[in-house]
């Protein structure tokens, strides 16, 4: 939605409401020539260059402003006789400028650290860090009495020495269990979340081959920390903060205007 | 005065203000872990939703929300359509992606959206009720105006209101979503691209891409065949729009469908080029831009086809795989002049309109012009149109293309266009190696082309090449780190001078599930393409692990039995290698044979309700899935 700011239509259409404001403001009375101002010329030169490629003749930019002379003309006489008022393509665009400027009524200030961390406490399961397994493996591409290999590693032997290449590497940091299962499989995935940590086990089949394995660290799935989810909590925080904005400007709008329905109502 | 005229002058003066500043590449946190060995990562990155016109007249209704929901694992709703004009048939993966791109044709976001949205501007002129209806006749001059040298819009919707105005907060929608879906957390878990596909397909060839952006800096509309006709035309608005615009603008198009082109997307590279240095600069344009292609996907395998002229070579018989054309009939050869009518099911095939040809061809241009136009790493996709990344297993297809394909015999039958029946398949992954689940890691491993592409299956595949290549690397547990020190992996170039490369090839198979667990491996091939001193284009494939084997596949159940490795590693050499030779090599895995999803459906059918296909020699029962790696290059 910010990025609505950096468009120049959007710029554009503050400046005319601005004006608008200024005119209704001054009343009917103030100056209502229409004005071709040495901007205003400069603007078309420069649209003109570059659709044709090159500067206007002094012709090509006459014709230029007198259209838009025709276009100002016609655009006041529709909106004097009311002709904005029942078109959907006008109403649309009107509510959706509306709807930015109330949005940046409130220009949301960057959150505290205090307003992140009670935003992360009131939604904990939109922000969860799944299981996850660092463990190192020695794989058996055929099958092969791990036995003697098992007894070695367990009385402190470099794993080095042993197995083949594995096609995820030796060592696997930081997985979640879902990614495990999609190396090895789900049953090794299972096996590991039940096994113990910091120690040799094995042999446990994979859909791959055999593994001796040691868990290093399992940590179960928990809520993200301030700082593991700041950027998204700040994302989330605002895209809050803009709706509520939104929200509170609409209702107190709404405060200022009678509402009938059918029935007679209010 | 009214508090609305204070809030109007106050704001109206912000307007002046300048313009604030681009957001940095990537706000998010850094991952956990960081691999840098790097990890393998599957997504698609070729997605179609309701929001795509093909799609939305097909009953689709699911958007790019529902997309990438469904690739994090929830169900999505398919066609057909209940009363409530939802979706009735349920779909789910059994293991999510890692990543996905939404996709949608960037032609007709603003027609759709007015035609399909009820209050809006054009919603009642006669060709929004006829596209409503599904009224053939609209449909077709709906797809046949993106085949006409010069595009128009639709002229009475775009009469009735601004159609770019309305793509614009179309493109704004499908930017909110990719930025909602993406894990910005330091878990990593998964990583959106904002996206669309470029449909350009003059004279009925195949032009399309798909633009995918690094970040969410995008440009303000997705330049579509409209206003880029032709396929520079796009490669120069992507450059002057997102790579040279100020700020962290950064994107990649993929080209797609070769095999629907009839040599036409291969061969209007210097379209209106003038003279061998405005040549250069174009295939040095395009090289940037385009990076990789996509192999496979739901319209058919673009790897290679046997018969064709200009490439020497045995038969690879290989290539024998999801052919949409020259299956029931031969079709004519395009020779060097490209043809048309593909995309109808007409004209020639060329040896451009395969992998194989097209990197072939990008060698001979190198010779010529000091540049390869098309160095081009490898991927695949699904081209899913109901908006289901990832929906490419064999054994649960549920059609592509909506209600026209909702039911089983729909999708058995012949086809002709687009949906189109039993040839047609469930399409591929993308796999990229990347230090971490990120836009960046990802999108720079899509840049250097790390990637391989599948058939569908999630098999891994690690590929390295070099002079410094150990001849032992498959006994060493710990060689790919110093295969990263003494060699390139997949989509690298090897240093000129290379005297006597070697190659590492380690693939494993897809663990799949406890439900279906995957298919074991039958070989692992490296594919040679080089152009000899007299400049002509050859082939030659070796196996470099595995082999033939006694694998089979019950007919009646699917089941597999006998076969391959879970495991294949080889290191392999070149015996022909000559320093003077400008060459490519790929890596290909090959899976046991398994049943394709048109017999899963055959059975799934009583013996005497089942089509004609099922009983057609044309139409195989079982297939080989496969992977195939981006290319390493030597340059002499």
């Amino acid at each position: 939605m910010r990025a609505l700011l950096g468009e120049p239509t959007f710029h554009f259409a503050l400046l005319a409401l601005g004006i608008f404001a200024l005119h209704a403001w001054f009343g009917p009375n103030a100056d209502d020539a229409v004005a071709v101002t040495p901007q205003l010329i400069e603007a078309r030169r420069a649209a003109l260059t570059k659709q044709l490629g090159k500067p206007p003749t002094q012709g090509q930019l006459d014709a230029e402003i007198d259209r838009y002379i025709d276009e100002e003309v016609l655009r006041r006489e529709a909106v004097r006789l009311g002709l904005d008022r029942d078109d959907v393509i006008v109403r649309r665009r009107l509510v959706q400028k509306m709807t930015y400027l109330l949005e940046e009524q409130h220009p949301t200030s960057e959150p505290t650290r205090t307003e992140l961390q009670a935003w992360l406490d009131a939604e904990p399961n939109r922000y969860t860090v799944p299981a996850q397994f660092t463990f190192e493996h020695v794989f058996f591409a055929e099958p092969i009495d791990t036995a003697p290999i098992l007894e070695a590693l367990a009385s402190g032997a470099s794993p080095s020495g042993f197995g083949d290449a594995f096609v995820h590497g030796r060592r696997v940091r930081g997985r979640s269990e879902a990614d495990v299962s999609r190396m090895f499989g789900d049953a090794f995935a299972v096996a590991l979340s039940r096994a113990p940590t910091d120690s040799w086990m094995g042999p446990v089949g994979s859909a791959l081959g055999t593994h001796l394995v040691r868990v290093e660290t399992y940590s179960p799935s928990r809520t993200a920390t301030l700082d593991e989810a700041l950027s998204q909590l700040t994302a989330d925080w605002k895209q809050a903060a803009i709706e509520r904005a939104r929200a509170e400007a609409l209702d107190s709008l709404r405060a200022e205007y009678v509402v009938r329905y059918p029935d007679g109502s209010p | 005065m009214s508090p609305l005229v204070l809030l109007a002058l106050g704001l109206g003066c912000r307007g002046e203000e300048p313009l604030p500043k681009p957001s940095p590449s990537d706000t998010r946190e850094p991952c956990a872990e960081r691999n840098p060995l790097r990890n393998v990562y599957f997504g698609d990155l070729h997605v179609h939703t309701g929001l795509s016109f093909d799609a939305w007249v097909q009953s689709v209704r699911t958007d790019p929300d529902d997309a990438y929901r469904f690739a994090k694992g929830e169900p999505a709703l398919l066609p057909p359509l209940g009363a409530d004009g939802v979706g009735t048939q349920t779909q789910q993966l059994e293991r999510p992606l890692d990543f996905a791109a939404v996709t949608d044709h960037g032609e007709y976001l603003g027609e759709i959206e007015l035609c399909t949205t009820p209050g809006n501007p054009a919603y009642d002129t006669e060709t929004c009720v006829a596209y409503r209806n599904g009224d053939s006749t609209m449909i077709y001059n709906i797809g046949f105006a993106l085949t006409f040298e010069h595009p128009f819009r639709l002229p009475e919707v775009c009469d009735a209101a601004d159609c770019l105005e309305y793509a614009s907060e179309v493109w704004k929608r499908i930017q909110l979503t990719a930025e909602d879906h993406y894990d910005r957390t330091s878990a990593c878990e998964f990583t959106t691209f904002v996206a669309y596909e470029y449909t350009g397909a003059t004279l009925l060839s195949n032009f399309h891409r798909n633009v995918i952006f690094r970040n969410a800096t995008v440009p303000l509309l997705p330049t579509s065949y409209f206003e880029a006709p032709k396929p520079y035309q796009l490669w120069e608005a992507l450059e002057s729009e997102c790579l040279e615009a100020p700020g962290s603008c950064d994107v990649l198009a993929i080209p797609h469908n070769s095999n629907w082109s009839n040599g036409r997307q291969f061969a209007t590279l210097y379209l209106d080029a003038e003279g061998v240095e405005d040549q250069r600069r174009r295939a040095e344009l395009r090289a940037r831009i385009e990076p990789i292609i996509e192999v496979y996907q739901h319209k058919g395998d673009s790897e290679c086809v046997n018969g064709l002229s200009g490439i020497i070579g045995a038969n690879d018989e290989l290539c024998d795989f999801e052919k949409l054309r020259g299956v029931v009939e031969p079709v004519e050869d395009c020779g060097d002049e490209p043809g048309g009518g593909a995309m109808g099911g007409f004209g020639c095939l060329s040896r451009l309109d395969f992998v194989r040809g097209i990197l072939l061809e990008g060698l001979k241009e190198e010779e010529r012009l000091g540049v390869n136009p098309y160095p081009l790493g490898l991927t695949a996709s699904s081209d899913s149109h109901m908006g289901t990344p990832g929906a490419v297993e064999e054994y649960a297809y549920k059609g592509h293309h909506g209600h026209d394909e909702d039911e089983i015999e729909e999708r058995l039958g012949r086809g002709n266009l687009t949906p189109g029946g039993v040839l047609f398949s469930p399409g591929g992954l993308t796999a990229v190696w990347a230090e971490e689940n990120a836009r960046d890691a990802i999108f720079d491993a899509l840049s250097r082309k790390e990637t391989y592409g599948t058939s569908g299956p999630r098999m891994t595949l690690r590929f390295f090449g070099g002079d410094e290549i150990d001849p032992a690397a498959c006994s060493d547990p710990e060689w790919v780190s110093a295969a990263y020190t003494g060699g390139v992996p997949m989509g690298g170039d090897l240093p000129v001078g290379t005297a006597s490369p070697r190659f590492v090839v380690q693939a494993a198979r897809d663990p799949g599930t406890e439900a279906h667990p995957g298919t074991r491996l039958q070989r692992v091939q490296i594919i040679k393409g080089w152009i000899d001193a007299d400049g002509e284009a050859h082939q030659a494939i070796y196996d470099a692990a595995g082999g033939d084997n006694d694998a089979t596949v019950d007919l009646g159940t699917c089941e597999p039995s006998g076969g391959g490795s879970e495991t294949l590693c080889g290191v392999w050499e070149d015996p022909d290698f000559s320093p003077s030779e400008r060459a490519f090599y790929y890596a290909r895995v090959v899976e046991d044979p398994s049943c394709r999803w048109s017999w899963y459906q055959c059975l799934s059918l009583p013996e005497a309700e089942r089509p004609d296909t099922c009983s057609d020699p044309d139409v195989p029962q079982t297939i080989q899935e496969r992977a195939w790696s981006s290319p390493i290059w030597t340059h002499p």
